[in-house]
């Protein structure tokens, strides 16, 4: 049976390989018919909504593949406001609103509040698959029918 | 201390069950505090939070935190009024308290000390655990 996954991704798009890994997972996910709802970018990962980043033509774009996968497979960009207001990523109206010169967020993503993903945990059945390599060994690695999964 | 609130061995995980789990310093990174954020708001939105600090962890908890020797905002102040906010499910690792050579004495009143045999319980019962 087709699952639907909530995705949170923590780690940052140039210290972690948190967005490389969720990505393939998505890849793999939509290839075996499931179905991605929302992917929430909390913490350090918030930086990939930035629509100031520019990579080195040669290198993989992340950002742009962020927003390719969430068009093609129909899921939202959910940026986190307080963690993206802290690193520099600001939308219009958070600009305007501080009364700054500019914003920086790439509109295809969008700003929510931690609320969002607290919803989406409750929500969501069963236990999480963790992607973070340096876990402590009292995190469970793995489990069936997972439907929250974070990639730190 | 007595321990409370452990949630009971079950097969099944407790419905809106989630738990937090803490394993990065306090000064040197933002995790814990966005971690300890991420619980408030879970405990606002009805769910039963275990709050549990592993590791460096631990030293978010350290009770003799002072505000003249650190620029930002303390984190200690935030962790004691975290029974507010309606999580009193806060644990510390005993098995990281024996590694740094910390008492229960040096921490928060608040928290209760579980071995990290009981964590990997909360871990297993809980509906999701996400990590910082």
């Amino acid at each position: 049976m087709p699952a639907s996954f909530t995705i949170l991704v923590s780690g940052s798009p140039t210290q972690s390989q948190a967005h490389l890994s969720a990505i393939r997972f998505i890849h793999a996910a939509t290839r075996m018919k499931h179905k991605i709802k929302t992917v929430f970018f909390y913490q350090e990962a918030v930086l990939v909504a930035s629509r100031f980043n520019i990579r080195p033509a040669d290198e993989f774009q992340l950002t742009q593949e962020w927003l390719h996968l969430a068009s093609q497979h129909q899921f939202e960009l959910q940026v986190c406001i307080a963690a993206s207001n802290r690193r520099g990523i600001v939308s219009t109206e958070e600009s305007s609103q501080s009364g700054l010169s500019g914003d920086t967020l790439e509109p295809g993503f969008c700003v929510t509040g931690l609320g969002q993903l607290a919803a989406a945990l409750a929500k969501t059945s069963k236990k999480d698959l963790n992607f973070n390599l340096e876990a402590p060994q009292s995190t469970p690695q793995l489990a069936t029918n997972f439907q929250f999964i974070q990639f730190k | 201390m007595t321990l409370h609130n452990i949630p009971q061995n079950t097969e099944q995980p407790n419905e809106g069950t989630v738990t937090i789990l803490i394993n990065s310093p306090p000064f040197s990174h933002i995790d814990g505090k966005e971690g300890v954020d991420l619980a408030l708001v879970c405990a606002a939105f009805d769910q039963t939070v275990n709050l549990v600090f592993v590791d460096e962890g631990i030293f978010h908890l350290i009770n003799t935190q002072d505000d003249d020797s650190f620029l930002d905002k303390l984190h200690d102040k935030q962790l004691k009024a975290l029974e507010y906010y309606d999580i009193s499910s806060v644990f510390v690792e005993s098995e990281s308290m024996e590694k740094y050579s910390i008492n229960q004495s040096s921490l928060l009143e608040t928290v209760d000390v579980v071995s990290q045999s009981d964590i990997k319980q909360f871990c297993n019962n809980s509906q999701h655990t996400v990590i910082f």
